[in-house]
């Protein structure tokens, strides 16, 4: 527990010591707009009066606010960090969030109700996980991997891909949120009394069952995936890199993935089909190099992984 | 000959309509903390924030972007993503009974909310949401994403356009 949670303490520290000395910072950070874990004030305040009609306020995953999507993605992603630790290597956390936040305004849904954070984990194991509203988890295996930005690009764009198509909240089994909404529906104070915040945590604790089971075991369907490839392929395209580098990305996954293994294998389909559906939307084969300037930034932020 | 000015002037008309949507609507701030911008793109300097639930009244749009007047007369472009057209209720209360039924309203704060992640983290001793809370401090200033894209000699974001 003190592993984990001594890097976390000194992570914003670092971060900020980072910003200082990263090439590419300018005198304004956004340090000053930091934010804390609550919506603090649209909060309900004290308890009004009650109403009992019993209304259903929305049928699935679609009617979920960005708001609370934001509680299931935080919930999500701190269960994935009890199986995993951080990684300890701040340097490298900085570029990641650098890429991946640059990267995350060029999708279809920059706008998130919390924003894009990113964070390297300390396995070897090849993997990458996008909890709802987008807090993006991606291995140290799997940056290995990649052996230019471009391709590190490719890894973050697809897990922003799920992200902006809130595949994470279409495992939510419905029961889960026809509790909800009736909840919502049914009762009006300002803050919810014993039973209904009980029963309200009941449908909470389910729905993070059901999307962390996904992200970690049974994995999206193919479609899903393919939508996210697409998505990847776009983000990629708009911000410059080269979408080659996704093809790229899954032929060495195809290398380096034991069939049958717990990690991308287990929840992704074969690199080899998804590369038979990403190359006509790319229509090219042949990746380009970066240029010097790219190609040095991402080997030094890679020192010592 | 006039009919072809005719037709010319029309598909003029009609192409000014669909890039210029000058149709004013009220729509809702739906992130945590939204930022109007200068120019329709992230790379565009700041005009001022605007906040979660906050009603903004829409000038035009272009692409993913929408120019908008927020509640305290600051102008600036936001992109699409951060808005709603249902109305927020920040405190519902006992208008929330009404309100339920009305799928134009959303009841912020309601449904999974701090206090249902408060219980969770309760009934869940062992689920440590330090590091996620330390994940969302890390944020990347627009003058960094500059940088960033020109030392790279990569391209602007186009921030959803497509």
């Amino acid at each position: 527990m003190n592993l984990r949670q001594k890097p976390a303490r000194a992570l914003p520290v670092v971060f900020l010591a980072l910003l200082l000395f990263w090439p590419c910072q300018n005198a304004n950070s956004d340090f000053s707009d930091i934010v804390g874990g609550v919506a603090g004030g649209v909060l309900p305040g004290p308890v009004g009066t009650a109403a009992r009609a019993v209304i259903a306020v929305g049928k699935s995953f679609q009617d979920i606010t960005p708001e609370q999507e934001y509680y299931i993605g935080r919930a999500v992603a701190a269960n994935i960090f009890s199986k995993y630790p951080p990684s300890p290597n701040d340097r490298f956390n900085m570029y990641l969030n650098t890429l991946g936040q640059t990267l995350a305004q060029a999708s279809d849904r920059p706008d998130t109700f919390g924003g894009y954070h990113f964070l390297m984990l300390d396995s070897p194991e090849i993997n990458a996980f996008a909890a709802p509203g987008g807090l993006i988890l991606v291995t140290r295996g799997m940056v290995r991997l990649c052996r230019t930005e471009d391709a590190l690009a490719a890894v973050l764009s697809h897990e922003i891909a799920h992200v902006q198509g809130m595949h994470g909240l279409k495992s939510i089994k419905n029961s889960r949120l026809t509790t909800e909404f009736t909840i919502i529906g049914t009762e009006a104070a300002k803050t919810y009394g014993p039973a209904q915040l009980s029963k309200l945590t009941e449908a909470f604790e389910g729905s993070i069952a059901d999307v962390t089971s996904t992200l970690m075991i049974s994995g999206y369907s193919r479609d899903l995936e393919q939508e996210a490839d697409r998505g990847a392929v776009t983000i990629l395209g708009r911000v410059g890199y080269d979408p080659v580098a996704l093809v790229v990305m899954l032929t060495e996954m195809k290398k380096q993935l034991k069939p049958g293994g717990l990690d991308f294998a287990k929840t992704h389909p074969d690199p080899k089909d998804r590369i038979d559906y990403v190359k006509p939307l790319i229509g090219s084969v042949s990746a380009k190099p970066s240029p010097p300037e790219r190609q040095k930034r991402f080997e030094a932020a890679l020192t010592n992984l | 000959m006039a009919f072809t000015r005719i037709v010319l002037v029309l598909a003029f008309v009609l192409a000014l309509a669909a890039a210029t949507w000058s149709d004013s609507a009220m729509m809702s701030v739906q992130v945590k903390e939204g930022q109007l911008r200068s120019t329709p793109s992230f790379l565009g300097s700041v005009v001022g924030p605007v906040s979660y639930g906050e009603r903004v009244e829409t000038v035009r749009k272009q692409g993913d972007w929408i120019d908008v007047k927020s509640s305290k007369n600051l102008t600036g472009w936001i992109h699409q993503s951060a808005l709603t057209s249902r109305q927020m209720m920040l405190n519902a209360g006992a208008q929330a009974k009404s309100a339920a039924s009305d799928r134009e309203v959303a009841l912020a704060g309601k449904g999974f909310n701090a206090d249902v992640e408060a219980q969770y983290r309760r009934n869940n001793g062992t689920i440590d949401f330090t590091l996620v809370d330390r994940m969302e401090t890390m944020t990347v200033s627009r003058d960094q994403m500059i940088c960033f894209l020109d030392e790279g000699k990569l391209k602007p974001p186009e921030g959803g356009s497509k």
